[in-house]
């Protein structure tokens, strides 16, 4: 059996071999939010981080950062994630006294990295590129695509130049899917 | 973590901020208020989006690597 060399690199614990898979992903989403008397469009084209180990995936969000989901696999996390993206939204809307403060808040909520993670991305980045990790599950798209967010406001009233709906939009109008029940 | 951070159960999800950044957490299936055990993958998110120091967090959270 080999033995390290005196001062050479540490052997791993059994725990650390354990093996872990990072998977950059580029994501684009669309939402239309409801908030305190507007009603948004949200597009934005962000950046992820997939880590997957023995235990399962989790999908981190790096542009914006903040917002994370759990999942038994990259689908499971995947989904979880859209779900929590689309909720983080609704939280914002909830608050935001009108459009314009709605959006700040997802400018800001875009601005808000994960700058530790942003390096593991681009490590991951070049791993794929090596052919190190393997994502033919992965649609490709190169890794320096634009990455932005736009919040549009959607006409919906008479301040909007159109006759008053029947009823203002508020955040109640906003709900996430819900687990199919039994009947 | 070090004072200064604050713990925010909004509508949908809980909002953890410190130092300028912001974590956001799900509140669990019974919604605010309640001992909703996060998994350590969402641990390590909070972690590393509110860049605490990872092996000062590890001393609290071993399971982190």
């Amino acid at each position: 059996m080999d033995l390290p060399a005196p001062n050479g690199p540490e052997v791993p614990k059994d725990d650390e071999m354990n093996t872990i898979t990072h998977y950059p992903l580029l994501f684009e989403y669309k939402d239309l939010i409801a908030g305190n008397g507007f009603l948004a469009g949200v597009a934005i084209a962000g950046r992820a981080l997939i880590r997957e180990d023995g235990e399962g995936s989790c999908m981190y969000g790096i542009q914006p950062g903040g917002i994370c989901a759990d999942g038994d696999s990259h689908k499971e996390a995947v989904a979880e994630f859209r779900s929590v993206y689309r909720a983080a939204l609704y939280d914002m809307a909830a608050e935001a006294p009108d459009f314009d403060g709605f959006r700040r808040e997802v400018q800001c909520f875009f601005e808000d990295q994960d700058r530790v993670l942003a390096k593991t991305w681009t490590m991951a980045v070049a791993a794929v590129r090596q052919g190190d990790v393997a994502s033919d599950w992965l649609g490709k798209q190169p890794a320096d695509s634009p990455r932005n967010v736009e919040v549009v406001r959607i006409a919906v009233g008479a301040e909007d130049g159109l006759d008053s709906p029947a009823k203002p939009p508020e955040p109640g109008f906003n709900a996430l899917d819900g687990l199919a029940r039994a009947a | 973590m070090r004072s200064g951070h604050t713990v925010e159960d909004k509508t949908h999800l809980r909002w953890i901020r410190y130092q300028g950044k912001c974590a956001r957490t799900p509140q669990g299936p019974h919604g605010a208020g309640n001992d909703y055990e996060i998994k350590i993958g969402q641990a390590r998110g909070i972690v590393t989006q509110l860049e605490i120091d990872l092996d000062c967090a590890r001393k609290y959270l071993p399971q982190l690597q």
